[in-house]
């Protein structure tokens, strides 16, 4: 009888939150999109115009907030309310492509007539139940669908792809479609439904309410700053004989920084071999992970809370003794070309059909699935190695030849494409402006171009600046330029 | 209208036999093949100390002298050669005479006078122009198997993983499996032994340069193959000539990186090799082969140390000069080509396997290893060697053990060490002698900056209990093999 007793209740109150999600559900909209994403090797063209759709919901603010990757590229944001059937044009005030979070303004009047924004709750406990509400495929009304918040940790955001944050995974279905849609428990919204691992099934994710939070926060002067790096590597301090050698007891906190980047090494705050026992007050364990609410994740997302130009305290253990530290947290940028990068049309140059554009993951990408294996290594090497192991001779921006357009003035240039650019006429091109200058200046009857595999290659200068507006106008480039 | 056809069909059938009855008639080749039994040590240098028994058939030619040629593949670390005449019956035992792995090629003896009774050695074709009526020769199932080969091309193969470059005669047969020493025959002459086999593609090294080398090898004067130790590229391009002011029509290639032991510079263009013009894609006209790349003037009828006449262009004018072929020995390469037949080196500390970054290493990774094996090791391969630090050393892997607990993680493995206990380390008997000086009681081991770890601290006072317990634990026989 008890068992049964404890099914009925259980029931009810699952049913009452449901009933409650459907009374919020008024606030959850359906964003449909039209975007159009460049072409990474031909920079000046653009890929078809696709249709897609998302969900979003409204927040404080009369705004509404969705995922970042439903937006990207836009040329039109149209929202649709609940049970009504008009258009809505949206535009996008400030996104973080970082956080694949977005918050819309609407351009038509009186959409929020009758709407109430949503309010935050806290990060929900493991097993706890969450509803997830929004416009999933294959269909045209909102849904809700009911899970358990399975786990909670750091994931690689994949919208951005070269970072990770703290993520929460439940079994509660989500689709395309879903994405951008809020995550209710109780009459709270505890996450955005962002992201499944394709071929897991009952595997969804959801941003966790500090990382919105973190965003929202950020974004109160109008502007989007980002999240903070550390630019350190922590990795487990569980050796006994290194804790000894640290003179650290054989078992307890604290995880070792055991590289730092080029950045931070210059601040000079923190060390190699420091040990952080404590992160903006949580306790770091020796296998790098904090507490929070009741979980143990990685203690990176500690330095993810301060906002841009904010400290952060550590309590660190150097030279055998607890100090602390305090950190000007700092957004970084260095790394952007290692991730996706969205909104802004990609930069290039072309000289005599020969394309030039920045080296990055974006535009080895287009090399296709296995684009590992096809990018040559230097390319590969300047992207993700060169950084922590020569930062002295990084380039700002790597310049790799995309694509030649063929033309009887570079008709000869055996190395047509997927070169990276090491000098041209002798000066070394540390980015997309240096080459311009170095093409520009040349007073030779040649232009010289050394890739970094070692390859030369010329290009006759008469001919080819005859040929350059030429080129152009056969293959229907607007501008030489895009800086 | 089919009565016509059949009998032509019928009468070509008949026209074959009788030719080969013919041929057959001048060649006995069941007299001169024979089939090896090879067992050998395959080696995983991963897991160095772990000898595998592999067993191999392949074929064998007899030749002047009472000797037997076979290739080199597989033969590398052999414990044992039986030889069977006739396809059948009774197993002689034989022994390795003289290897050549780079050119391929090895010699077997057999000291029991009677195996030679009834064999007769085969005749080797002196001209490489015999390129009709092929046939590919093995023995199968106790009988001769002859498939027919079609002729289709020459061409310069580089030898295993390094540089030196082999004639290779490209011919395609049904045969199926073949790429075993079967002999590629002409009616009663060797064209040569059947090295691979790729699709129906059959490389075949050539009568003319197995002959060169036997003479070689009996006159005590084989020098080993060269190899032209620059790289260089196609000077297809008329600017680039231009630019480098070369008079006349564009020809020859330019040098991009020249080789540490040749009297090339950087951007000498190569305009004749040993009297033959170069052209601008690097082939040359070879009065034998057709049109071959120009790597092969370093192996035709040219060795190791012999001097080739090269006729360049070099600060506006055309200059001779002479080449010293170097050896084609790369063992000083950073990623070091260990000598065959030595049993892998590597050294166990306390659970941390280190090995040499070798050439064999990367190959455990499989023929793909280029894509396959870790992308910082692969790199290596690129970068050119030190004067302080002529090779390196991995931790290939972590043999867990709670002495090495913190450690055992993916990240700890394929990493590249740069010190220990404070010593550069670049090779496992540096590694060794800088253990026998630990610092306060701990190793200090320092990994190569931008490693997926940087450093590691071991118990100095507790390695040896630790090496005794996973030496019995993982069944190894020695914690180290070095030179």
């Amino acid at each position: 009888m008890r068992v049964r007793l404890l099914t009925t209740t259980l029931l009810f109150t699952t049913l009452a939150s449901l009933g409650q999600a459907a009374e919020l559900g008024r606030s959850v909209v359906q964003v449909l999109v039209h975007s159009q994403t460049p072409v990474w090797d031909a920079p000046w063209r653009n890929n078809p115009v696709a249709a897609s759709s998302g969900s979003g919901f409204v927040i404080d603010g009369e705004r509404v907030m969705t995922n970042a990757h439903v937006v990207s590229w836009a040329k039109q944001i149209v929202l649709r309310r609940f049970q009504d059937p008009r258009p809505w044009l949206a535009q996008v005030e400030h996104i973080s492509h970082e956080a694949d979070l977005a918050v819309l303004k609407v351009v038509t009047p009186g959409f929020f007539e009758g709407l109430e924004p949503v309010t935050f709750g806290e990060l929900p406990n493991v097993q706890s139940t969450v509803i997830t509400c929004g416009y999933p495929a294959g269909g045209e009304q909102i849904s809700y669908t009911r899970g358990v918040v399975s786990r909670i940790e750091m994931q690689n955001y994949v919208h951005i792809g070269n970072k990770a944050f703290l993520s929460v995974q439940t079994d509660a279905a989500i689709n395309p479609g879903n994405s951008g849609g809020p995550v209710f428990q109780d009459d709270k919204v505890v996450g955005v439904a962002f992201m499944g691992i394709p071929g897991l099934e009952a595997t969804g994710f959801f941003i966790p309410p500090s990382v919105i939070d973190h965003f929202l926060k950020d974004i109160e002067d109008d502007k989007y700053d980002g999240f903070p790096k550390a630019g350190v590597r922590i990795v487990s301090l569980q050796n006994p004989a290194y804790r000894k050698f640290l003179g650290l007891p054989p078992t307890g906190d604290g995880a070792r920084i055991d590289s730092l980047a080029a950045y931070t090494e210059k601040d000079g705050l923190l060390k190699k071999d420091d040990v952080i026992l404590e992160v903006g007050g949580h306790r770091v364990g020796s296998d790098g992970s904090i507490l929070l609410h009741g979980n143990r994740v990685y203690c990176t997302t500690a330095f993810q809370e301060p906002q841009d130009g904010e400290k952060l305290k550590l309590k660190i253990w150097r030279d055998k003794k607890e100090i602390e530290v305090t950190v000007p947290m700092k957004v970084r940028k260095e790394e952007e070309n290692t991730g996706n990068l969205y909104d802004t049309p990609p930069r290039y140059f072309v000289y005599a059909g020969l394309v030039f554009t920045p080296l990055t993951l974006d535009y080895v990408k287009t090399f296709g699935r296995n684009w590992r294996n096809v990018a040559n290594l230097e390319m590969i090497y300047e992207l993700y190695y060169m950084r922590n192991e020569k930062p002295d001779k990084l380039r700002k921006e790597p310049v790799v030849l995309a694509a030649t357009l063929a033309h009887p003035a570079n008709a000869d240039i055996r190395l047509a494409s997927r070169a990276m650019v090491d000098e041209i006429n002798g000066k070394r091109i540390e980015s997309l402006t240096d080459l311009i200058e170095a093409f520009e200046t040349n007073d030779k009857p040649q232009h010289l171009i050394k890739f970094a595999s070692g390859t030369i290659e010329s290009l006759d200068k008469d001919k080819a600046n005859e040929a350059h507006e030429t080129i152009l106008n056969t293959y229907g480039i607007p501008a030489d330029r895009r800086l | 209208m089919k009565f016509p056809k059949l009998i032509f069909a019928a009468s070509l059938l008949l026209t074959g036999q009788a030719l080969g009855q013919a041929e057959e008639a001048k060649a006995n080749w069941q007299n001169s093949i024979v089939l090896l039994d090879v067992t050998r040590n395959n080696f995983n240098f991963r897991i160095p100390w772990d000898k595998r028994a592999q067993s191999i058939s392949k074929f064998g030619a007899v030749i002047e002298g009472k000797e037997l040629l076979t290739t080199a593949a597989g033969l590398a670390n052999h414990t044992l050669v039986r030889i069977q005449k006739g396809g059948r019956g009774k197993w002689t035992n034989g022994e390795v005479r003289w290897i050549d792995y780079q050119a391929n090629l090895a010699v077997i003896g057999v000291e029991d006078d009677t195996f030679w009774e009834g064999l007769a050695p085969v005749r080797f074709t002196d001209t490489k122009s015999l390129k009709e009526n092929l046939q590919v020769i093995r023995w199968r199932g106790g009988n001769i198997e002859k498939r027919a080969a079609e002729f289709s091309r020459f061409s310069v193969a580089d030898a295993n993983f390094n540089q030196a470059p082999r004639i290779e005669l490209k011919a395609s047969s049904e045969i199926e499996g073949a790429g075993k020493a079967e002999l590629m025959v002409s009616k009663d002459q060797v064209v040569g032994l059947v090295a691979s086999k790729s699709g129906s593609t059959c490389s075949v090294i050539p009568a003319t340069f197995i002959t060169d080398v036997l003479k070689l090898r009996k006159a005590d004067q084989y020098k080993g193959l060269g190899y032209f130790d620059f790289i260089w590229q196609p000077a297809s391009n008329p600017a680039v000539t231009d630019y480098f002011k070369l008079d006349g029509n564009p020809r020859g290639v330019l040098v991009i990186k020249p080789g540490k032991k040749s009297v090339l510079r950087l951007h000498d263009i190569i305009l004749e090799v040993a009297g033959f013009p170069i052209d601008i894609q690097g082939d040359y006209l070879d009065p034998d082969c057709g049109h071959v790349i120009m790597e092969y003037l370093a192996c035709r009828n040219k060795w190791a140390g012999d001097i080739l006449k090269l006729k360049i262009w070099r600060d506006g004018k055309v200059q001779d000069i002479d080449y010293k072929l170097p050896k084609a020995d790369f063992s000083d390469n950073l990623v070091m080509d260990r000598p065959n037949d030595v049993e892998p080196t590597y050294l166990i500390v306390g659970g941390l396997v280190f090995v040499p970054l070798s050439a064999e290493f990367l190959s455990s990774w499989g023929g793909d290893w280029q894509r396959s094996a870790p992308f910082r090791l692969v790199f290596y391969n690129n970068q050119k060697a030190k004067k302080d630090q002529k090779s390196l050393v991995v931790l290939s892997l972590v043999l867990p053990d709670f002495y090495n607990i913190g450690y055992q993680q993916r990240s700890s493995q394929n990493i590249v060490i740069e010190k220990a206990n404070g010593n550069l380390i670049s090779t496992l008997e540096d590694l060794a002698k800088a253990l026998d000086k630990p610092k306060d009681g701990f190793h200090i081991l320092e990994f190569k900056k931008g490693s997926s770890l940087g450093k590691i601290i071991l118990d100095a006072e507790k390695l040896e209990q630790a090496n005794d317990r996973i030496s019995q634990r993982y069944g190894i026989q020695s914690l180290q093999k070095l030179k």
